[in-house]
């Protein structure tokens, strides 16, 4: 059937995934679905696939906690078997069929975890570095059930004014299983003068990704998961006004680069 | 069979007593990750895969159970994960009035995490040795070349695998569109 595909045939499903992935791109595919709406969604389905695999997400089974208060909760109207007095739980499902890597590689254990071993070894970590590093880590350490949440540093700037208003801080970077990565920022008096904001950027300002607002206290912002700190190195307190603008308003008031914790320091 | 609902779909459908416990043991992990990623906050994700479970068994009549089950409930999570961002969003603007929705940030942030789930908990399913076929192409970028040599298997079939696994993470993406 994959032999004599033309304009007016589909493509099969994998002759569509090797066109979209890149290893083949038959003109008869490409003019296939200039004409053909369903093959068209497939295509686009399998760019989604492409793009999803390339930005690995933690996943996680629930906490025990979570099946007991549904039981809990659904208890009374007696619907639910309440026999089951143990956890579901489908690791059965993946029982190792053979001790190669393979079979350890895809062991499940909460990636937070990894991200915070990952973190203590002084490695820079977005959700992508944290889920190669799981394959890396994996053999090393299995702590099950996993620990109470700790935070740890990830790294430390120290915020240097670039202003006459002379603001100085900090900006420490940790990561716990119970919040994921989170930037703690203390500044010290900051002019009042419209609203301050912090962001992570590159060197040039060219590429910057907004955290969050600032008071002139200690404020804790949760970092977006999956941020590269090589790509984004500076921690940069911007001035703001009330102008509904939400780009960087071109005014830092202290910024300072992100120096990335050792694992024993 | 790892990804296949069987009889649970239609168990699920007539509420017998077990199925709600089987359901959750097969797409906790789904409904959950999906709670965290999108919402990035452990005990609203705990509270939303809960609520999530509790909407399912409590309009299991409406469920169609030609449909596969963890497509449904991607859907209920979906509904659980916006109405958690609706309440964020209207406790912050308490003092304001105006139309308490998630910005399309927001929500095209959360369609993206449902993606990368959806995909990720679909190669764990997958099973040796496409799921780590894929993983070395596309999550540790390795050449197939390289993921030949390491798997003692030709470049061709290498490449037969990724289409295919592709093709099946597809099939999976799209049963979990809302």
């Amino acid at each position: 059937m994959a032999e004599d595909s033309t304009v007016g045939t589909h493509p099969t499903h994998e002759q569509l995934a090797a066109a979209v992935s890149g290893d083949a791109a038959p003109e008869v595919i490409a003019e296939h679905l200039g004409t053909c709406a369903r093959c068209r969604e497939e295509a686009d389905a399998l760019a989604r696939v492409l793009t999803a695999l390339a930005q690995p997400i933690p996943l996680e089974d629930p906490p025990p906690l979570v099946w007991e208060r549904l039981r809990a909760e659904l208890e009374p109207s007696g619907a639910v078997e309440l026999s089951v007095q143990e956890l579901p739980v489908h690791d059965e499902q993946r029982s190792p069929a053979s001790s190669d890597e393979l079979a350890e590689r895809r062991s499940r254990r909460p990636l937070w975890r990894v991200a915070a071993v990952a973190a203590s070894a002084g490695l820079v970590l977005g959700a992508g570095g944290a889920a190669l590093l799981g394959g890396m880590l994996d053999e090393q350490e299995a702590p099950e059930p996993f620990s109470p949440p700790v935070a740890e540093m990830v790294g430390e700037a120290a915020l240097v004014s670039t202003t006459e208003d002379d603001v100085q801080g900090t900006a420490r970077m940790v990561v716990s299983e119970a919040d994921g990565e989170q930037l703690l920022v203390s500044v010290s008096a900051l002019p009042a003068d419209g609203y301050y904001e912090v962001w992570l950027r590159d060197e040039a300002a060219s590429r910057l990704i907004s955290l969050g607002t600032v008071s002139s206290t200690t404020t804790t912002l949760p970092v977006p998961q999956g941020v590269d700190l090589s790509r984004f190195p500076i921690v940069d307190v911007s001035q703001e006004h009330f102008d509904g603008d939400p780009s960087h308003s071109g005014v830092t008031v202290a910024a300072g680069p992100m120096i990335v914790q050792d694992g024993d320091g | 069979m790892l990804d296949s609902d069987d009889d649970l779909a239609q168990r699920f459908a007539d509420g017998s007593p077990d199925a709600l416990s089987e359901a959750y043991s097969r797409h906790g992990r789904l409904v959950y990750s999906l709670c965290l990623g999108a919402l990035r906050h452990r005990e609203d994700a705990e509270d939303a895969a809960q609520q999530v479970f509790t909407r399912a068994w409590r309009s299991h009549g409406t469920y169609d159970s030609a449909r596969p089950l963890g497509g449904w409930l991607t859907g209920i999570t979906r509904r659980v994960i916006v109405d958690v961002q609706t309440a964020r969003v209207r406790q912050q603007r308490l003092t304001q009035s105006g139309a308490a929705a998630p910005d399309r940030e927001t929500v095209e942030h959360a369609a993206q995490i449902i993606d990368r789930v959806v995909v990720h908990e679909a190669l764990e399913r997958l099973g040796p040795p496409q799921d780590e076929i894929l993983a070395m192409v596309y999550v540790q970028d390795l050449p197939h070349r390289q993921v030949a040599e390491r798997l003692g298997m030709p470049v061709g079939t290498v490449k037969s695998h990724v289409h295919r696994g592709l093709a099946r993470l597809r099939e999976a993406l799209e049963v979990h569109d809302g």
